[in-house]
């Protein structure tokens, strides 16, 4: 019993880290349309800038994590005015390509600056972890989760009782129309862009006292985090959380259970029979909007 | 007509003079000097390894040029980068050979490289183009075992470690222990070296995991491994996840119900204790003698050799000395020492690899005593390796 809470709590561990990255690549989708395959750096970013600010500078967690975040922030709008911007008349597909294009070079960037070895970083509350019937819990694991609920919960809100985020959502469902409403499209698109960034850097900066940071990072983030958006369905925000948990949780149970070798196999196993019987996502209503 | 002549004496005048104001310079140089080639992994995400072994080898070409040589010629040595990659690897090799005329290659840090170059080159068929002895300074079982004709390496073996974590784990009394590795070759090598180590020791393996060289959480192979009730479990990999390892198994506080953590070698490295902080006291592992030789007994062959390069190393560069350039080190200074005790001329490498063979019997080194012979290409021996505990944040000798 003891050693199934346990397994459970290693894929709870995993998974808010995945599910964190899933809801980064909804944001982007959301007002774009286009899957940023440089959201695993932007995670690492906030890694590295939390490294620099809370072990390098020692300057207090919380406000190094303020910091992170806006670092974030700049990353976020950085990016996409140098990257997706100029690319996006030429269609989705370039823009994607060219998030790729600008992944390598934001690992490559963070590589020269800070280095091939790994980093610690210490967490915000204890190195002790708490026990709950009997099975260990990292405490970061607990920051972790309940940030994450907060970010979805504000999400959650924000696209769908503000003006402001209602408009994002426009422009990727029907940018025309969207243009003839009079919605800013340009400024939306930064927009959901900033917010990516912040949230990612948060995340990053969050999860590095439990993975450590380090330049090449972001590939196994992206990858989890892509499965845990689609797992959810793509662009449904509260499904990245619970895609990204479940997918913890069956990595985790099949360590336990199975054999350690198979892990990543059966997560991807599982993303390929979503994808096949169920492409929008196990918790989608079926939403008919976007085809 | 006369004209054409004219000119035609003139240009033969001046390209000849041009040659003999040139000659003397390139090609006695080219024809005196020992020309050494060496291939690391000096960027790229082997950095790590490549990095400290090329300052090594130019530490050591430094020094030896400013004693006056080898055998009365100096020493040049040309160092290529691989990027960690084979295919880098290969091509470098060949310029190594080709352009550069070198009478050995050192390196290249990874076992996958190196594999890679002595495939490419033919190096494990005696008779091949080249003639020009490699010596690696990767520990991968497949460049040694069985021996390949023009292939040397420096590093302790898997193999070596192995043994020697067992036999330490047999005399301490403990009969069951738990494997986790990591799944790529370097784990699976540690796992087949320990297995067959503690089948010779009686040592029973109660529990067998992996995991993936990016995986971030083994608590759970943990908390499984702990089930089968070991006594100790032994962690076989490099990196991070020998860091994760670490945490995860203190997390679970599994030092409190008497399991004792063994690391591999490849956590020799003060980088692996700062990175795993308190989570890494009383972490027991296998090493290189270098990372204590001030504690080495006064009796230890190897003491003054590390001692003397440690040094060197530490104030050229302000950054601790390291396991990677100590078999840099060794490669180079095998290399030095079978041209002087043979009397290789410049430019003969069958020459350099039979005397590598002949002359390089008991040769004190960084890595250990090496004993190469034709049937034993790596020639370190149980002995070379010490049992090391961490403590209060180092590394502190155990036996």
């Amino acid at each position: 019993m003891v050693n199934l809470i346990q397994y459970l709590f290693a894929g709870l561990t995993m998974g808010v880290i995945y599910a964190l990255t899933g809801v980064g690549f909804n944001l982007i989708y959301n007002a774009t349309g286009v899957i940023n395959f440089a959201q695993g750096e932007f995670v690492m970013v906030g890694a590295m800038l939390l490294y620099t600010f809370q072990e390098v500078l020692h300057i207090p967690s919380p406000i190094a994590l303020v910091l992170v975040v806006i670092g974030g922030i700049i990353v976020g709008l950085v990016f996409e005015h140098t990257v997706v911007k100029p690319l996006m008349p030429m269609g989705v597909i370039t823009v994607i390509i060219g998030t790729i294009g600008a992944s390598v070079v934001l690992r490559g960037g963070a590589m020269l600056i800070w280095g091939k070895d790994a980093l610690a970083v210490s967490p915000l509350l204890s190195e002790r972890p708490i026990f709950l019937f009997g099975a260990a819990l990292n405490t970061q694991v607990l920051v972790v989760m309940a940030i994450t609920a907060l970010a979805v919960l504000f999400l959650w809100y924000f696209f769908s009782h503000t003006i402001v985020g209602r408009a994002i959502q426009a422009c990727a469902m029907n940018p025309l129309a969207a243009l003839l409403a009079g919605i800013p499209m340009e400024e939306m698109m930064a927009l959901s862009f900033l917010l990516s960034g912040s949230l990612s850097a948060l995340a990053g900066g969050l999860i590095a006292p439990i993975t450590l940071a380090e330049y090449d990072m972001g590939t196994m983030l992206a990858l989890k985090g892509f499965c845990a958006a689609i797992i959810g369905g793509l662009g449904n925000n509260p499904g990245a959380f619970v895609g990204g948990l479940l997918l913890g949780v069956m990595e985790g149970l099949s360590a336990g259970y199975l054999s350690s070798g198979y892990k990543d196999a059966l997560a991807f196993l599982v993303l390929i029979l979503i994808l096949l019987w169920r492409p929008e996502g196990l918790i989608s209503r079926g939403r008919g909007e976007r085809v | 007509m006369q004209k054409v002549k004219i000119k035609v004496a003139k240009l033969l005048i001046f390209s000849l003079g041009l040659f003999l104001l040139t000659y003397p310079f390139t090609s006695s140089q080219a024809e005196e000097a020992y020309r050494i080639g060496a291939i690391f992994a000096v960027t790229g995400p082997a950095a790590w390894l490549g990095d400290p072994e090329k300052k090594a080898v130019e530490l050591m070409v430094q020094r030896i040029n400013r004693q006056g040589g080898l055998l009365g010629k100096r020493v040049k040595v040309v160092i290529y980068d691989t990027y960690g990659d084979p295919q880098a690897a290969v091509l470098k090799a060949r310029e190594l050979i080709t352009r550069d005329r070198v009478m050995a290659i050192l390196g290249p840090s990874r076992t996958p490289t190196s594999a890679a170059v002595m495939k490419a080159l033919q190096l494990d068929r005696e008779e091949n183009r080249f003639q020009v002895p490699l010596v690696s300074c990767a520990a991968g079982r497949i460049l040694t075992k069985p021996v390949k004709p023009w292939v040397f390496t420096t590093p302790q073996t898997n193999a070596l470690a192995a043994e020697r974590i067992v036999s330490y784990l047999s005399e301490k009394g403990i009969r069951r222990v738990g494997i986790i590795y990591v799944s790529n070759e370097f784990g699976e090598d540690g796992y087949e070296s320990l297995k067959g180590s503690a089948a010779k020791h009686r040592i029973t393996i109660v529990g067998v995991e992996t995991y993936g060289g990016k995986d971030r959480d083994m608590t759970a192979q943990l908390t499984k491994l702990a089930t089968k009730g070991p006594q100790a479990i032994i962690n076989w990999s490099v990196g991070p996840t020998s860091v994760i390892v670490t945490r995860n198994f203190k997390e679970l506080g599994l030092d409190k119900k008497g399991i004792l953590l063994v690391m591999s070698h490849g956590q020799g490295n003060i980088k692996y204790v700062q990175l795993c902080g308190k989570a890494a006291e009383g972490v027991i592992l296998p090493a290189g003698k270098i990372l204590v030789a001030e504690d080495l007994p006064n009796a230890d062959p190897q003491k003054r050799v590390l001692l003397s390069f440690k040094e060197a190393y530490e104030s050229a560069y302000h950054e601790p000395v390291s396991h990677f350039a100590a078999h840099a080190y060794d490669a180079l200074m095998l290399v030095v020492n079978a041209i002087k005790r043979g009397k290789v001329r410049p430019g003969d490498g069958k020459g350099l690899k039979e005397a590598l063979e002949q002359y390089c019997r008991g040769f004190v080194g960084a890595d250990g005593v090496f004993n190469y012979t034709p049937q034993d290409h790596n020639g370190l021996s149980v002995q070379d390796l010490v049992m090391l505990k961490v403590k209060k944040g180092r590394f502190i000798l155990i036996h």
